[in-house]
């Protein structure tokens, strides 16, 4: 073993040693102001928000064609380089009522609908079982089948509980009002809706049942190169948007109401409160006729900012550095942050960024209130960059400058 | 007793610390990252020895996990025999060790040694490195002669928290094997990676004592007695 | 409700705890450092794998979501160059749950999922930092979780309560006895900037405080485990 051994270094493009060593790649570009991504470091990625699919949808604004379709609402971004597609479609359960309550004695219907107006009344609070969220499932097309990833599972689930959460969605938005379709006195097939108009008798829409939408929504993603919570979140909001919910209607020629009744207690329908709305039962969407979605507030928007503080070990020297056009966003940042303050990099790209970047906060701001309290929920992750007081009222303010941003887009 | 978690600051000053050269024990990190800036990583009893020129600070902690180290005396399990060498288990989810066929006294290329799976022995940690094998010999590496490792015949092994094993095997005193060697005979072997070999004179004596040594962990050494009256009643010796 | 905590109920894991907190209990059991799966390998560093079991029933996304939440943090508190290629498993199972209010219709069962799931996440990471410990399981820092209302009036609580306007769930981190910096937060309601450094300073104190509760019991813990020494 007379040979020594030597180490010799070796050189990575720089895509490969952004996936091998992330924080020496993106330290050593911090340190001379730039990005890997190559925006300012508190530029945001620009939006395209693209007109709907109408095509797909089942009711478009031009009264079209595709009565078949089961498209409720649709969206189509694109943010940076990532296109998302997002799609809503709907079922219908049957809200249970208490037992004493859903009496088949008719003089009982009419408690229903009593008890549930007085209910409207006193519910002035706003706790979370009076309003409904979308049940989204994500697809982060990279070429792989199967199960969904640990990524797609927690982005769905923070969309579920951050749309409960904000209180978008009222449960009213969702309960239908059933239509009846009978026949006239010239014996001709109508379908007349509650409301409608003052003749109706409204003792004809007393079903003994009440019914409300479930509403869900897929989310697929192309060209996934960062953290995609901001635009999920951004292209379901699109979404719930253009939403219109079918008017529903009770068939009444099919069959007797109480033989209804008692096959669908047979049923193990009843348990799950699933109404099939094929077979047995002729509660039927309107092919042609549509309501738009009631949303509370529809322009929330969430916003990702990374944290991370500059390293002096890694850092690389480049001479003229502060005079040179290309390196502005080092001079701006150095006047905006203190000393030992982390930087703020808005939406995260790449892998040096998703990789070492351990510290970040989401920011969900309700720009359309008045009112003091105007955040809807800030989530802080540390244990990356320390994350100050400074930078979180900072993430907070570019929050608010994205959502009125976006407002104006969409 | 000095008793430390982490989180917790040190109990003892920077300067004491600079005075004289340091020695860091486990359970005590130092942090390359954040110029050698020194946490309490875990829980334990902690102690600052001084000598003349030298000091010492180190966070004594019980677990059940045991983390190798070269020179070691470990009580094993062998699993079977891989072309040239043993492998052992010293503990439940880790990797095996590697105990060569030539690690042993009087070993020669002809003369295997006889070690079927399930065997225990007791054995020395050669080498130890995080990012391979650990490596075992069976003899003294000074004098290359077997002094008591091999292979353990007969007897059982009771599972004990690490910081128990270390008080039996490094206090030729203690009073929990001294109370037992007034009660009966026996054989011991302990090893530090908390597994203790023992054999009485026949079964009943080597379950008793089995027992015994798993108790003992949990009380204090006033105990030790009735705890042994106990046991000794309990199985009718 | 007072924290409520037992350490070293598990006999067959390397650490375990059992906390009891605003009527909900979680049993933590910890093991490792140990071998790690092949896909699990990581070159420098542990794979920190968090398991949740809900009260009732299988585990579902919302576990998963919970289990991602306790990582983002855990990982940096562990110090994970000391065991590198291994594996730490922590595992959660929540024994008692809060009680809904018993209405007949589902809504308030789905609502009450999603807002249960700052209370448990408050239980389950104090256990696993008392679980940590009792594993001997290397950490940088000590920490704590504490859960925070608004009520509809405008006043701070401690614990969560039902109707709320806003709620904070904070993780701080503890180092040489002070609090060193914010692990983790979730704030969601409706709640103002200044709201939200009031909860995340009440939660400083709060953090203090807790720590000196859950430092007597592991300090209590290690004096038994080495009682042989008396």
């Amino acid at each position: 073993m007379s040979e020594e051994f030597q180490l010799k270094p070796v050189s990575f493009s720089p895509e490969v040693l952004a996936r091998i060593a992330p924080e020496l790649s993106l330290q050593r570009h911090l340190s001379v102001g730039v990005r890997p991504c190559l925006r300012s470091f508190q530029e945001f990625k620009s939006v395209q928000i693209n007109p709907q699919l109408d095509s797909i949808n089942r009711y478009t604004s031009n009264q079209g064609i595709s009565s078949k379709s089961t498209v409720l609402g649709s969206s189509n971004i694109k943010c940076g380089n990532t296109i998302i597609f997002c799609t809503i479609t709907g079922g219908f359960i049957e809200t249970l009522l208490p037992n004493d309550e859903a009496d088949e004695n008719v003089k009982e219907y009419e408690k229903i609908y009593e008890n549930s107006e007085k209910q409207e009344n006193n519910q002035q609070d706003d706790s979370l079982s009076n309003f409904r969220t979308v049940y989204p499932i994500i697809e982060i097309e990279r070429g792989r089948t199967g199960a969904p990833t640990d990524e797609e599972m927690i982005i769905s689930q923070t969309l579920h509980d951050t749309l409960l959460n904000s209180k978008i969605l009222p449960k009213e938005s969702l309960e239908i009002d059933l239509g009846l379709k009978t026949v006239d006195k010239d014996n001709n097939e109508i379908i007349i809706y509650p409301n409608e108009s003052k003749d109706i008798d409204s003792s004809l829409f007393q079903f003994p049942r009440k019914y409300s939408f479930v509403l869900y929504a897929s989310i697929q993603v192309f060209s996934r190169s960062g953290p995609i919570l901001d635009a999920a979140w951004l292209a379901l909001m699109i979404a719930l948007k253009s939403t219109k919910l079918p008017c529903v209607y009770f068939d009444e020629k099919n069959s007797n109401l109480l033989n209804d009744i008692s096959s669908l207690s047979s049923k193990k329908s009843v348990k799950t409160g699933v109404v099939n709305a094929k077979s047995g039962s002729q509660i039927i969407c309107d092919p042609t006729k549509s309501h738009d979605l009631k949303l509370n507030n529809s322009d929330l928007y969430t916003t990702t900012i990374g944290l991370i503080e500059l390293d002096k070990d890694f850092s690389v020297e480049i001479e003229d550095v502060e005079n040179n056009e290309d390196f502005k966003a080092l001079s701006v940042d150095k006047h905006t942050r203190n000393e030992g303050e982390p930087i703020l990099l808005c939406d995260i790209e790449g892998d040096a960024e998703e990789n070492a970047i351990g510290s970040r906060v989401v920011v969900i701001p309700d720009i359309n209130t008045e009112d003091d309290d105007n955040l809807v929920s800030v989530t802080i992750i540390g244990g990356g960059s320390k994350v100050t007081k400074q930078s979180i009222q900072n993430s907070i303010g570019l929050a608010k400058l994205r959502s009125k941003n976006l407002q104006q887009q969409s | 007793m000095s008793i430390i978690i982490p989180g917790d600051q040190l109990p003892v000053d920077e300067t004491t610390l600079n005075s004289k050269k340091l020695t860091v024990g486990p359970s005590i990190y130092v942090d390359p990252l954040l110029d050698n800036q020194m946490t309490i990583s875990n829980a334990g009893i902690f102690t600052h020895k001084e000598k003349k020129t030298k000091q010492l600070i180190t966070v004594e902690s019980s677990s059940k996990n045991y983390i190798p180290a070269v020179g070691d005396l470990i009580v094993g399990t062998v699993l079977g025999g891989f072309g040239e060498f043993f492998k052992v288990s010293l503990s439940n989810y880790k990797p095996p060790a590697i105990l060569s066929y030539m690690a042993f006294e009087n070993a020669t290329k002809k003369n295997r040694p006889n070690l079927k799976t399930g065997s225990l022995v007791y054995a020395r940690i050669s080498a130890y490195d995080p990012n391979i094998d650990v490596e075992l010999e069976c003899f003294n590496p000074t004098t290359g002669k077997a002094e008591g490792f091999g292979e353990l015949t007969g007897g059982t092994v009771v599972e004990v928290d690490l910081g128990f094993a270390r008080y039996l095997m490094f206090n030729e005193n203690n009073p929990v094997l001294e109370h037992l060697s007034k009660k009966c005979q026996f054989e011991i072997a302990i090893g530090v990676n908390g597994k203790v070999w023992i054999k009485g004179g026949d079964l009943v004596t080597t379950l008793a004592c089995c027992q015994y040594i798993e108790q003992a962990q949990r009380l204090a050494s006033g105990e030790l007695e009735q705890l042994l009256k106990k046991l000794w009643k309990q199985h009718n010796i | 409700m007072e924290l409520d905590a037992k350490i070293g109920v598990l006999n067959n894991a390397g650490g375990s705890s059992e906390v009891s907190l605003n009527g909900i209990k979680v049993v933590c059991g910890i093991n490792g450092p140990m071998e790690a799966r092949p896909r699990q390998e990581l070159p420098t560093t542990c794979y920190l794998e968090v398991i949740i079991r809900p009260a009732i029933g299988n585990p579902t996304v919302r576990e998963k979501y919970m289990e991602d939440k306790i990582k983002n943090f855990l990982n940096s508190v562990i110090i994970g160059n000391l065991y590198p290629r291994q594996v730490i498993q922590v595992n959660l199972q929540i024994l008692e749950k809060k009680n809904n209010n018993s209405s007949y219709t589902s809504d308030s069962d789905e609502s009450a999922a999603t807002e249960d799931v700052l209370l448990e996440l408050n239980c389950c990471i104090n256990s696993a930092f008392l679980a940590l410990v009792d594993a001997n399981i290397s950490i940088y820092k000590a920490f704590n979780s504490n859960i925070f209302t608004y009520t509809h009036k405008g006043s701070l609580v401690k614990d969560g309560l039902s109707e709320a306007k806003s709620r904070h769930l904070v993780v701080y981190g503890i180092k040489n006895n002070k609090v060193d910096e914010l692990l983790y937060g979730e704030n969601v309601g409706r709640f103002s900037e200044k709201k939200l450094f009031m909860a995340l300073e009440r939660g400083e104190k709060e953090s203090m405080i807790l720590h000196s509760k859950l430092k007597e019991l592991s300090v209590e813990s290690v004096k038994q485990k080495f009682v042989y020494l008396s």
